[in-house]
Parts: C-alpha cells; sequence; structure tokens
C-alpha cells in the first residue's frame, strides 16, 4: 500500500530531476524544482501514515508544511534573479550563460 | 681585599678588555687600546699572585661558587671558579706570559690598521683560557677548551685577505672539532658514571666506584666499569691530542703559524696547547687507575715527539721549525704525565712557556728585522746586527735544547726520570723502555734542530750584504729580556722541586710504592743520558752547519743521493697527503655526493619542487572539468548524490 505512494514520489521526483537536468530555459528548470520538492514533500506525508509503535508520527507534516514555506521564498529569490537575468542579459537560456568555465 | 671572593674578577677582567676594544677599539686611538688590553692581563696577573699566595693558609684550595647554571631533572651544572695548586701554577703561565705577551704586541702589532681588533681576540683568548683552567667543574672547562678554539681560529685567520692564513685557521678549527668530539664522548661517559660533572664530587664517585662491578643503569649496562673508565680516559684524551697536537690530530699546529708572531707565542707555544696537560693533571684521580690507557698515552706522546723531532730537522722556515719544536716538547709533557709524576709534565709546561715563548718573540723581532723574511736560508750573519736579539734567541734556544743550566734541561731531565723510573719498576711492560728510548732520541734530535735554526739564522755569511734591518721596538725587547731571564734560572733556582712540593698534596698517588733507590737511578740515567745526547746534537749540528764547505756539502747530499730521506722529513712525511687522500678527498667526495644526487635531486628537485609542480598539474588537469554549464554541475551533483545514496544504503 505504502509502495504506490513511494513509487509515485519516486516518479514525481526524477521527472523533477529530468526537468532540471535536461531543460535549458531557467523558468521550466525552477518549475521542475518544484516538482522535485513535490515528490519529497509526498514521502514525507506518506510515510507519516506508517504506525510508528501504538501513535501515528505526525513529525512528517510539520516538515511539509516547512518544505513548502521554504520553497516559497526560494521561488521569489529565484524569479527575482531570472528577472534580473533576463534584464541584462536578454535571455532566459542557461547555455548561453557560461561565463564560469575554468 | 679578600681574593677568594674577587676570584671572578681574573676572567671578567680580560673579558671586558675584549669588549671595550672590540666595541669601540675603532675609535680610540692606538695607545689607548693597548692600555686598555694591557692593564685586563696584568691585574688578572697580580690577582693570580694573590691567590697563589692565599693557597698557604688554604691548601685545599679556593673556591667561589657564583650561580647555579644548568638546572634541569637531574644534571645541576653550577657556575663556579676554584683555584688549587695546579690552577695557580696553570694562572701564573698564563696570565704572566700573557701579559708580557699582549705588550711585545704592541710594539709587533702597532702598525697594523686592524691593530684593536687583534688586541682584543688575545683579550677574549686569554679570557676563555682562564675560564678553562679555573672552572670548578668538566662543562665550564669545555666552555674555555671551545673558547680557546674559537679565538686561535679568528687569530690564525687575523690576516683574512690571504686565503692560505683562512685555510690554516679553518684547519686548526676543524682539527680541534674532531677532538672535541672525543673529549664530549669522555665527559657524557664520565657523566653516566659518576652522575656529577665537578671536580670534588667526581673525584669521591670514582673513588667509590667497585672497578670489578659492572654498569648497573644507562647506555652501557653490563659493562664492566673498568672498561667504561678506558673508553672515558681514552675519549678525554682523544680530545687532548686535539687541543694539544699529539699524533693524530697534531697537524693544525705547524700551519697555524700563519697566523701573527705574537699569536704562535701565545696560543702555540705558553697557553692554549696546554690545555690537554692541565685536563690531563686535572683528571689525574681518573688516569691512575688506568695504567694500560697511560701506557696508550706514553706510547703516542714518545711517537709524537720523535716524529715532529724528525720534521723539525728539514724545516727552512723559523717559525715552521719552533712549531715542530712545540709539537715534540708537547710529547715529552703528556710522557711525564702518564708516568703518573704528575708534576713533571707540569714543570716542563711552565718552563716550555717561558723558553718557547721567549723563542717565537725573538724568531717575530727577526722577522720584524729582516721586513717580514722567514726562511732562514735568506738570513745568517745576524749576529753582527741584532747583538741583542741573538744572545736573548740564543739563550732561549739553550733552554730548548736542555744544555744545563737552562730551565729546559731540568724539566726534560725530570720527565726522562720519570719514564726510566716506570720502565725499570719491577714488572713494568717493556715499551716504556722503548719509550724511554725514543724520548732520549728525541733529546738529542732537539739538540740537533736547535743549533742548525741558530746557526743558519745568526752566524755565517749573510744571504745579503746590502741589508737594511729594521729597527725592534723597545716593549718587544723588555719582553724578550724577562722572559730570557726566567728561562736562564727558572732550573737554577729550584723551581721544580718548589713545583713538586707546592702541587704534591694535589695529585692522586702513584700506585705503586715510591722505590727512592731506584728513583736516584733513574734520575742519573736521565740525567747522563739526556746531557750525552744534547752534547751530541749540538755538537752534530755545529760540524755540519758552522763550516760552509761542510753545509755546501750536505746541500748537495740532499738534493742528490739524500733525496729521498730528506724529502719524506721536510715534506713531513707526508701525513698532510695522507689525511688528504684518505680523510679530506672522501669526506669531499661524499660531500659532493650528498649534494648533487641526495640536495640537488632528491631534496630540491623530488621534495620542494615535485611537491609544488604535482599541485599545480594537478589543478591544471582537474581544471578542464570546470566549464561553468548549469547542467554539467547539476549532473555531477545529482551523480555524486546517488553515489553517496548508494554508498549508505549497501553499507550503512
Amino acid at each position: 500500500m505504502i509502495s504506490y505512494y513511494l513509487l509515485f514520489a519516486a516518479a514525481l521526483f526524477s521527472i523533477g530531476a529530468y526537468g532540471v537536468l535536461a531543460r535549458r530555459n531557467v523558468l521550466i528548470i525552477l518549475m521542475s524544482l518544484e516538482l522535485m520538492l513535490n515528490g519529497v514533500n509526498i514521502v514525507f506525508v506518506a510515510l507519516s501514515l506508517v504506525p510508528h509503535g501504538v501513535q501515528m508520527a505526525p513529525g512528517g507534516h510539520v516538515f511539509v508544511l516547512m518544505v513548502m514555506a521554504v520553497a516559497a521564498a526560494e521561488v521569489a529569490v529565484g524569479l527575482a534573479i531570472v528577472i534580473a537575468l533576463f534584464r541584462t542579459r536578454q535571455t532566459v537560456d542557461i547555455n548561453d550563460l557560461q561565463m564560469m568555465s575554468g | 681585599m679578600e681574593i677568594e671572593s674577587s676570584l671572578y674578577l681574573i676572567p671578567l677582567l680580560p673579558l671586558v678588555g675584549f669588549l671595550v676594544n672590540g666595541l669601540l677599539g675603532n675609535q680610540l686611538p692606538k695607545w689607548l687600546v693597548a692600555v686598555i688590553a694591557c692593564t685586563g692581563p696584568f691585574i688578572a696577573f697580580l690577582l693570580s699572585v694573590q691567590a697563589l699566595q692565599a693557597l698557604a693558609t688554604h691548601p685545599e684550595g679556593l673556591h667561589q661558587a657564583m650561580f647555579s647554571w644548568i638546572s634541569t631533572g637531574t644534571l645541576n651544572v653550577p657556575f663556579g671558579l676554584q683555584v688549587d695548586a695546579l690552577t695557580a701554577i696553570m694562572l701564573m703561565n698564563v696570565t704572566g706570559i700573557g701579559t708580557a705577551i699582549h705588550l711585545y704586541s704592541y710594539g709587533y702589532m702597532h702598525a697594523d690598521p686592524s691593530f684593536s681588533r687583534f688586541m682584543a681576540y688575545l683579550n677574549l683568548f686569554l679570557a676563555a683560557m682562564l675560564m678553562l683552567v679555573m672552572g670548578d667543574n668538566l662543562l665550564l672547562l669545555f666552555v674555555g677548551w671551545e673558547g680557546v678554539g674559537l679565538c686561535s681560529y679568528l687569530l690564525i685567520g687575523f690576516w683574512y685577505q690571504d686565503f692560505a692564513n683562512v685555510d690554516a685557521g679553518r684547519k686548526a678549527f676543524i682539527v680541534n672539532r674532531i677532538g672535541d668530539f672525543a673529549f664530549l664522548i669522555g665527559a657524557f661517559t664520565l657523566y653516566s658514571l659518576t652522575g656529577t660533572l665537578e671536580w670534588h664530587g667526581m673525584e669521591q664517585a670514582v673513588a667509590a666506584l667497585d672497578l670489578n662491578a659492572m654498569v648497573v643503569s644507562g647506555p652501557m649496562t653490563g659493562m664492566p666499569i673498568m672498561v667504561a673508565l678506558m673508553i672515558a680516559g681514552l675519549c678525554l684524551f682523544g680530545g687532548a691530542t686535539g687541543k694539544s697536537a699529539q699524533i693524530p690530530l697534531y697537524v693544525w699546529l705547524p700551519d697555524a703559524m700563519a697566523g701573527p708572531t705574537p699569536v704562535s707565542a701565545l696560543i702555540h707555544a705558553a697557553t692554549m696547547v696546554t690545555a690537554g696537560i692541565y685536563l690531563l693533571g686535572r683528571m689525574d684521580f681518573l688516569f691512575v687507575l688506568l695504567p694500560a690507557v697511560m701506557g696508550v698515552i706514553a706510547l703516542v706522546a714518545a711517537c709524537t715527539a720523535l716524529l715532529s723531532g724528525l720534521i723539525a730537522i728539514a724545516q727552512n722556515d723559523i717559525k715552521k721549525v719552533l712549531a715542530y719544536s712545540t709539537v715534540s716538547q708537547l710529547g715529552f709533557m703528556f710522557a711525564g704525565m702518564a708516568t703518573g709524576f704528575f708534576h713533571t709534565g707540569l714543570f716542563h709546561v711552565v718552563t716550555h712557556a717561558f723558553f718557547k715563548a721567549l723563542l717565537f718573540l725573538g724568531a717575530g723581532a727577526v722577522i720584524v728585522a729582516m721586513h717580514h723574511e722567514q726562511d732562514i736560508r735568506k738570513m745568517g750573519g745576524l749576529w753582527k746586527d741584532l747583538k741583542g736579539v741573538s744572545i736573548l734567541f740564543i739563550i732561549g734556544s739553550l733552554a730548548l735544547a736542555g744544555v744545563p743550566p737552562f730551565a729546559g734541561f731540568y724539566s726534560k731531565d725530570a720527565i726522562l726520570a720519570a719514564v726510566y723510573y716506570q720502565a725499570a719498576s719491577p714488572g713494568a711492560s717493556p715499551e716504556w723502555m722503548v719509550i724511554f728510548g725514543m724520548l732520549v732520541f728525541t733529546a738529542g734530535l732537539t739538540a740537533f734542530y736547535t743549533t742548525r735554526l741558530v746557526v743558519l739564522t745568526f752566524f755565517g755569511k749573510p744571504a745579503d750584504e746590502h741589508r737594511h734591518l729594521h729597527e725592534v721596538h723597545w716593549t718587544m725587547m723588555a719582553v724578550l729580556a724577562f722572559l730570557a731571564a726566567l728561562s736562564a734560572l727558572a732550573g737554577v733556582l729550584g723551581l721544580g722541586t718548589w713545583l713538586d712540593t707546592f702541587t704534591h698534596h694535589v695529585w692522586s698517588p702513584p700506585a705503586v710504592e715510591v722505590n727512592e733507590a731506584l728513583e736516584h737511578t733513574a734520575h742519573y740515567v736521565a740525567m747522563g743520558s739526556s746531557t750525552a745526547v744534547v752534547v751530541l746534537g749540538i755538537g752534530a749540528g755545529l760540524f755540519l752547519y758552522l763550516s760552509e764547505s761542510r753545509r755546501e756539502a750536505l746541500d748537495r747530499w740532499t738534493k742528490g743521493s739524500g733525496a729521498r730521506v730528506y724529502g719524506m722529513a721536510s715534506h713531513k712525511f707526508f701525513v698532510d697527503e695522507f689525511y688528504e687522500a684518505f680523510i679530506v678527498n672522501p669526506i669531499g667526495w661524499l660531500a659532493k655526493l650528498l649534494w648533487g644526487v641526495v640536495d640537488r635531486i632528491v631534496i630540491d628537485s623530488g621534495i620542494v619542487e615535485g611537491s609544488a609542480l604535482s599541485v599545480s598539474g594537478f589543478s591544471a588537469a582537474l581544471r578542464h572539468t570546470q566549464v561553468g554549464a548549469v547542467s554539467a554541475a547539476t549532473t555531477s551533483t545529482l551523480v555524486g548524490v546517488i553515489v553517496v545514496v548508494l554508498w549508505l544504503v549497501l553499507h550503512g
């Protein structure tokens, strides 16, 4: 029963990871990141259903709320950076942003 | 003033002179430099006389504890000064002859641009020598021991613009360091046996040792105590061979003649070279327990005396002849010490200081008069022009040759008598008779080469009829006269007997009982044989060198059929060449190998530059992975996470 949730979460995480690695648009990459975070959130929620001793373990819910708050803050900062980037470079394609090569 | 509480002034005053002249000497007029330099030693001499007198009421010796010098764990070394009869005699020698030589140096060196530096070094040398004889423990003696080594290096290489002088200074220093190494091993051995470095404590501890037992602790555990003591004795004697120029470390002293002549007189005749003799006298309580070591010392000393006597015959530099005679006479002193009649060696130290200082300073006067010419073949006939110097030099020569009644006769005679006494004692090892024979023969050689030196220098035809001799400064003449008086009269006035009674209670008694009848026989045998060989030596010297035609015949012989024999002696038996080939060069090659392979290749190229190069090479390769693409960075991050998680799952 619990493995369905976990398989779903893993699929969501992998799709997000693929998006982060394969796409070139910074906005898409940020959206893929959200997918990865939500994949993790599902794991938290799913696992909090598993009995831990006699009681349920509600700690996972707390983490999910925490992750959502941090993700919101991160998106705010990330979008601000994307806008600043676009204003200076007129592009959001990360392949055009390779200035740190060694 | 109570002398016991002002003993520290004796070494301190010359040290102050060194500091003042060394730091400010360039700014001061030369007469003031000379006054400062001579005052310190002179007051030290007066204090030494007081100390000597005080010994009459304090026969156990004077001692001034100054402070605790080293105090770590079980090692406690005090800083204290002591004067007993042995030290008092050495003090008279060092400060008395030292002051005279300082005075002479003013006359000899006052025209030198580095005059103040010279006087400062002389003062430092004297201070070090005084520390050596006054220190109340072995470590303090070693301070002075190293100090005189340093000063001899500074003074031999005094005219450092000439590379040969610098080389001679270095040779003296390095050869002395080899001896110092042996000295330290001996000192460590003694310390591990006795647990103290102070003379009195050491003497009591050595006396309390059970010679048949084994060492129970330390690195020598399980070794018989007798063997450990022999190691200590031999190592200390090894140190003495360095300072006092015995086989195998005597080679530095003849080269040390490169220094100014007063230095030769001060260091290489009167004071520094006697440090080894003093050490043997100071450690008498150890050596009387070790007859085998004493035999070795006597044999080495006799060989040294004979070898350097033979070399001296064939030298043509006036100072080289004197230098080899010093080595030879030091051999006599060591032989005297080795008999266990320590006062005979000490007696020869004192008389030798008189006449050898006289001879060196006389040679200095001759050298000055001849405008710094040192080759005796180019002198000749100086008698007519330098009557005063000639007479004084001849007095010194007679004393060196051992002609009665000059001082050298008495002291050499005492040593020969002591050696004969040893040889003729029942149950004595037969080597002592050989040693006696070698020493008597050497006494004859001494008379011969001294005669040769005097005849070639002062008599015969002048090598150059038109020479203009340089005037000899009055301070030099005054000092020569003073030393000549001592050389001529010291023996007659009974210095030897006085020394015997004065220092009698200092020495550990010899193991054998004194046989008075044998003592008398020894005395007559020594006196007879030494007088006979001296007469023979002087006669042969006069016969060969006084007549012009015979001297020319001798010259032809040395160039013709006798060239091989003569060449051996004139080339110093190739000892320097032997050392060069078998010790100096292999060490040089080893050093080159270590420098070329270990230093240049392994350390420089390998470790130092290699580590820097490997870091920069590695980072150059690593830099290519840094492409700046975000996708590459994220991919590698993800791969890294997957690897870590897999590792944790599989191994955690």
